[in-house]
């Protein structure tokens, strides 16, 4: 019988079917069942790279299936969003939070690690989490309450960490956060719903503006966004949602949590509206045990009006990590009180829930705009980066030092758990950290434009300030030194500031100003009868001077202050004081043996001053550029990976620092010779800064100008090209041309033509180079650097006297500096000019002094000797020496045989052991090297030419076999 | 083309091609069939049926032919999944995915798609075999007898029931149409639904 009359409407009640293939989830879930089924493994069903395993779930704004990252190795989740988001706009808009979302990188938010289009439709790619949604964590079993709030400030912290970086959720539930097998909660699904799209399917919600009486909404109905029932007011209203409203729904749905049932329970639309608007949460159900002053902070955070709520999800988180007693301090500290004011001395110390005003007049919504303004207003390229970074960072440190200044007070007030002297202790550290920060926001507000060097040192300026881990240790800060005397205390504390203030500016970046403040507070200091502030002026003075490269001064003042600090009993400074000497005098490169003597005494130092590794670490720093200015590589080395693990224990993975030492690491193995080795970090130095302080940004220059040159040794020309022009875009704009920075992107430009055969450009760069440095920096290394790199080129121009007088000059700078590498490889390069100007007998001697000197900084194998070894068989060659000259031959060749060698060099040493071989009548060798040299010199084209040319009229090769 | 007897017979003596040919003529329908049911448990489901259709658990009564036979599979799968959730105290969440999901909709059609929406709401309040007998005889053009065979009773009472579940169906239309109790059933998330839904089906019989 036929189901259906097709003609009678009444007929099709149902209307047509739906079709279950005409999207893209339709078509993958098929995909899927049917590899399933007939195990099509050979035909993984993917979405975009990723290889889909199942169908994990299907939300509200979107479906999520489990994924497989190939190219990882890791299980991944993958949410395809609705298809809703139909306009390029929404899509791009959609696109743009998502990948916000991947730089956001906070324990408690979902990690996005992929964001892209497949199918016109957008998907994220994020961290696959082994656990159920909190919606379900909650119906799991009964929870208590302290057990269901300590679940959602996990979550909080997720939200607050996105509000800080400018994010919304704009539909926080419980559905959306995810409680990990391993007890992480995170937060997921920010930022997908936006005005205009509703949240669930069905959830078309106009909002009967009308209804509400609000003019300001006229006739537009407005589709509002969220989920009902953890909507805020004004997302009712169709109004954009912000931070405020997340913690509307983060207190609607902890509420939820605690409860079990929602805070507006009404059974309509319109009646929740009502509701939510007049703030007419209901009753508290009976049954459930739920503190009164929770139900009071929950209450608040559910206010109509926004501007009632909590000021941010920091403060809420606060107020509910308050442990229930806290409730009755007031009591409690009335009887304390006459104890408790007696003890303390630093004004700023109040009661323990008071440290959230600490930061308010310095990083309160007013100063943090005219920051923001002032960076912007530097016009500098990075300026945007440099404020979100330290917007980020400096909501970090405020948070953590809010945390412990808490801790501090309620160890003391509240468990008793330490005395008051303690907490004293602790608090007056707290509050030179805060005061060290303060400094440095009130620079950076004080002028509307901030200035270029300011802008580009914000990042590490916030990265650099003491740990704030230094005030919980305890023993440490026991060991300091006695306060002031009573009647000096006034002006020792007038005096810090002054000194805090130099230290912003130095931090900041003008270190003229700061070496200024510092000298007068020194001036100052010494007029005051406590040493301890004389050390500490000193010690700044110090450092402003090294800013500045004034080696000399900076290690005398350095010296001044570590003495006066171990007059003092100021171990922690001395160990600064002592740290900072040795990288000046590395630096420098004057004296390395005092430098080794300092570094003994700052790590005795530092262990006195009970450190936890941040200082051991600035001593071992100096320490391992000491060894390596002595070119004692394996040495520095093991101290370079030392502080890259003591670094990654105290600061933390990502920390900014740890790119300088993955920079000092490079430098290591890339002088060593283990150039892929070091290009990785130079890349993983530039990755860490880019992602601190923007792609933009001079310090970024700084690594990449690095890994350009490592690039060029390896013969990576392209990537070398391309990150050198990166550089020079940055730099000069940073710099200008006449700057010792232009000079050595000269120079690399000189070497990288010069391994594209360009050596007549080649030859401009470094002239550029040579006339730059000869103005600015005449004694210095790298002007000999330079002279020899122009040299070269004159060399390889045929112009051998001009080269011999470049390389003389670069040889005798480099001897003074004690460059024992840079030295011998210019007595190398010298002899090679003198061989080619028909001295074969200096030449020889030049060669073999190189020799002896690369042996004893290199293993017998070093690619570098292979240049003397070259030349000493070249010279002997040329005295008609040839027996002699085979050996010395034969071990440069079997160097150049391995290894990245450049091929003109081994074909030039193949050649010269090919005529060598000759003179000895060993005619059948001889004619395959030369051969073989040949054979390379004509792949060279333009490089070989000149030599292919000379092999050609040789005898052997003329008539030998072609 | 081949007959949906002879690929079956094919398939059960061991050729995949024979059941990768059926899976794609069946695949709509026996989704279709599940998804205004259940939640995320569809493909799975989906899968087991075609398992299950394979492995000949079911015996396979010719005279039916092949499509009664999947659907009777099918509606046996989803009855032991509801009891299993039922035993399990576990809600039973039909899908919240929009119909948009599977058949994108141009932006501009939101009214089409709110239609849609009413209807697949109207029919997930109707007790189950109510539902199933519709969909299978008004989407699936499956004959009263046949939907009555899979379902397990008799013609009659199956005629009865259809005409009774256009009746009701018409009625939840109507109630939803105003829009207080679309809304109400917005409110629901998840597990609201599964409360409702749990209270509205009837045991299949």
């Amino acid at each position: 019988m036929s189901p259906v009359d097709s003609d009678d409407p009444a007929n099709h009640p149902l209307g047509a079917p739906p079709r279950m293939l005409a999207g893209v989830e339709g078509r993958v879930v098929k995909a899927l069942i049917r590899s399933k089924l007939f195990a099509d493994d050979a035909q993984p069903v993917r979405i975009d790279r990723f290889v889909v395993l199942r169908l994990q779930g299907t939300g509200a704004t979107g479906v999520v299936y489990a994924a497989y990252d190939e190219r990882l190795d890791r299980k991944i989740a993958i949410k395809l969003l609705r298809s809703d988001h139909a306009h390029a706009s929404a899509q791009e808009r959609l696109l743009r939070e998502a990948r916000a979302l991947a730089r956001l990188s906070h324990p408690n938010v979902v990690a996005v690690h992929e964001v892209g289009t497949f199918d016109d439709r957008v998907f994220i790619a994020m961290e696959f989490v082994d656990g159920p949604t909190l919606a379900d964590w909650l119906t799991q079993r009964p929870r208590g309450w302290r057990e269901v709030r300590d679940i959602f400030v996990q979550a909080g912290r997720g939200l607050a960490a996105a509000h800080a970086a400018g994010l919304v959720h704009r539909d926080f539930k419980p559905a959306n956060v995810l409680v990990g097998s391993d007890g992480r909660v995170r937060v997921l699904d920010f930022g997908l719903v936006h005005a205009g799209e509703a949240t669930l399917p069905d959830a078309t919600l106009e909002a009967p503006a009308a209804a509400q009486g609000d003019d300001s909404l006229t006739t537009t109905t407005r589709r509002c966004v969220g989920t009902p029932g953890y909507m805020a007011a004004e997302q009712f209203r169709g109004l954009p949602a912000d931070a405020r409203s997340d913690q509307f729904g983060f207190c609607a749905s902890l509420y939820e949590g605690l409860y079990g049932v929602r805070p507006f329970a009404t059974g309509d639309m319109k009646g929740l509206q009502e509701a939510v608007c007049a703030g007419a949460v209901d009753e508290a159900p009976r049954g459930r045990r739920v503190p009164r002053w929770l139900r009071r902070v929950l209450l608040r955070g559910l206010s109509p009006a926004p501007e009632a709520r909590w000021p941010s999800m920091d403060a809420l988180l606060a107020q509910l990590e308050r442990r229930p007693w806290q409730w009755i301090r007031a009591g409690l500290l009335a009887l304390a009180a006459v104890v408790v004011v007696a003890l303390w001395r630093s004004p700023a110390v109040g009661a323990c829930d008071e440290s959230g005003d600490a930061f308010v007049d310095v990083w309160g919504p007013a100063q943090q705009q005219r920051i923001a303004a002032a960076f912007r207003a530097s016009g500098t390229g990075y300026a945007d980066d440099a404020w979100l970074a330290v917007r980020r960072s400096t909501d970090d440190y405020t948070r953590q030092w809010r945390d412990m200044r808490r801790a501090a007070c309620e160890e003391t007030m509240l468990t008793h758990a330490q005395s008051p002297a303690t907490m004293n202790l602790r608090m007056a550290c707290l509050d030179r950290r805060r005061a060290e920060l303060a400094a440095l926001l009130r620079l950076w507000a004080r002028e509307p434009v901030a200035p270029a060097s300011q802008v580009q040192r914000a990042t590490t300026a916030v990265a650099e300030l003491q740990p704030l881990a230094l005030c919980e240790d305890v023993e440490a800060l026991r060991r300091g030194f006695e306060p002031p005397p009573p009647p000096l205390a006034a002006s020792v504390a007038r005096l810090r500031e002054q000194l805090l203030a130099a230290h912003a500016l130095e931090v900041a970046g003008d270190y003229r100003a700061a070496r200024a403040a510092a000298a007068a507070a020194v001036t100052a200091a010494r007029a005051l009868a406590y040493p301890p502030v004389v050390a500490e002026a000193l010690y700044q003075r110090g450092r402003s001077e090294a800013a500045l490269d004034d080696g000399p001064a900076a290690a005398a003042t350095l010296e001044e202050a570590a003495e006066a600090a171990e007059a003092a009993g100021h171990d922690a400074l001395k160990a600064q004081a002592w740290a900072l000497l040795i990288r000046v005098t590395a630096l420098a490169n004057d004296d390395p043996a005092r430098a080794h003597g300092w570094y003994r005494l700052a790590r005795a130092a530092a262990e006195r001053s009970g450190d936890r590794g941040a200082l051991r670490a600035e001593a071992l720093e100096g320490e391992g550029l000491a060894l390596f200015a002595e070119s004692r590589f394996e040495a520095a080395l093991a101290v370079q990976r030392e502080v890259l693990a003591l670094r990654e224990r105290v600061l933390g993975p990502r920390h900014l620092k740890l790119a300088r030492t993955f920079i000092h690491l490079a430098n290591t193995l890339d002088a060593q010779g283990d150039k892929p080795a070091a290009l990785e970090l130079y890349e993983r130095a530039a990755a860490l800064q880019t992602e601190h302080l923007g792609p933009r940004h001079p310090e970024v220059a700084v690594s990449l100008f690095d890994l350009a040159l490592v690039a060029i040794d390896l013969g990576a020309l392209a990537r070398a090209e391309e990150v050198l022009a990166q550089v020079r875009s940055i730099d000069l704009e940073a710099h200008g041309e006449r700057s010792q920075r232009a000079a050595q992107i000269d120079l690399a430009t000189a070497a990288l033509r010069e391994q594209q055969g360009a050596f007549a450009e080649a030859l401009a760069a470094a002239d550029a180079a040579v006339t730059v440095l000869a103005a600015l920096v005449p004694g210095h290394r790298e002007y000999a650097t330079a002279l020899a790199t122009r040299g070269t080129l004159l060399f390889r121009l045929g112009r051998a006297g001009e080269a011999l007088t470049d390389y003389q000059r670069a040889c005798a700078l480099w001897q003074r500096s004690a460059d024992a590498e840079g030295a011998a490889m210019c007595a190398s390069d010298e002899g090679e000019a003198l061989l080619a100007l028909g001295q074969a007998d200096a030449a020889l001697a030049r060669f073999s002094a190189s020799r002896a000197g690369l042996a004893d900084i290199h293993p017998d194998d070093h690619e570098l000797l292979a240049y003397p070894l070259h030349g000493e068989g070249a010279a002997l060659l040329a005295l008609g020496r040839a027996e002699e000259a085979v050996p010395p031959l034969r071990r440069a060749l079997h160097i150049r045989s391995r290894g990245p060698a450049d091929p003109l060099e081994r074909a030039e040493t193949t050649w010269a052991l090919a005529r060598a071989l000759a003179a000895l009548d060993a005619v059948a060798e001889a004619a395959a090297l030369g051969r073989e040299a040949h054979a390379t010199f004509t792949a060279l084209g333009s490089r070989g030419d000149l030599r292919r040319a000379e092999l050609e009229r040789w005898p052997l090769l003329a008539g030998g076999p072609r | 083309m081949e007959s949906d007897d002879a690929l079956f017979a094919a398939w059960r003596a061991g050729a995949r091609v024979a059941g990768e040919e059926l899976f794609e003529r069946h695949y709509e329908s026996v989704a279709r069939f599940f998804f205004n049911k259940v939640g995320d448990e569809g493909p799975d489901l989906i899968q087991r049926t075609f398992l299950a259709c394979v492995e000949g658990r079911e015996r396979f009564r010719g005279e039916c032919g092949f499509r009664s036979y999947l659907f009777a599979i099918a509606y046996k799968v989803l009855c032991k999944y509801y009891d299993q959730r039922r035993r399990e105290g576990q809600p039973i969440a039909p899908a919240v995915m929009a119909v948009a999901d599977f058949s994108p909709t141009p932006s501009g059609l939101l009214a089409a798609r709110d239609e849609q929406r009413v209807l697949l709401t109207a029919l997930r309040q109707l007790p189950l075999e109510l539902q199933v007998l519709l969909e299978l005889h008004y989407w699936e053009s499956l004959s009263a007898e046949e939907a009555a065979e899979i379902v397990g009773i008799p013609l009659g009472t199956a005629k009865t029931r259809i005409r009774r579940g256009r009746l009701l169906l018409r009625e939840h239309i109507a109630a939803l149409g105003s829009s207080a109790a679309i809304i109400r059933s917005t409110l629901s998330d998840l597990q609201t639904w599964a409360r409702g839904i749990g209270g509205l089906i009837g045991r299949p019989t």
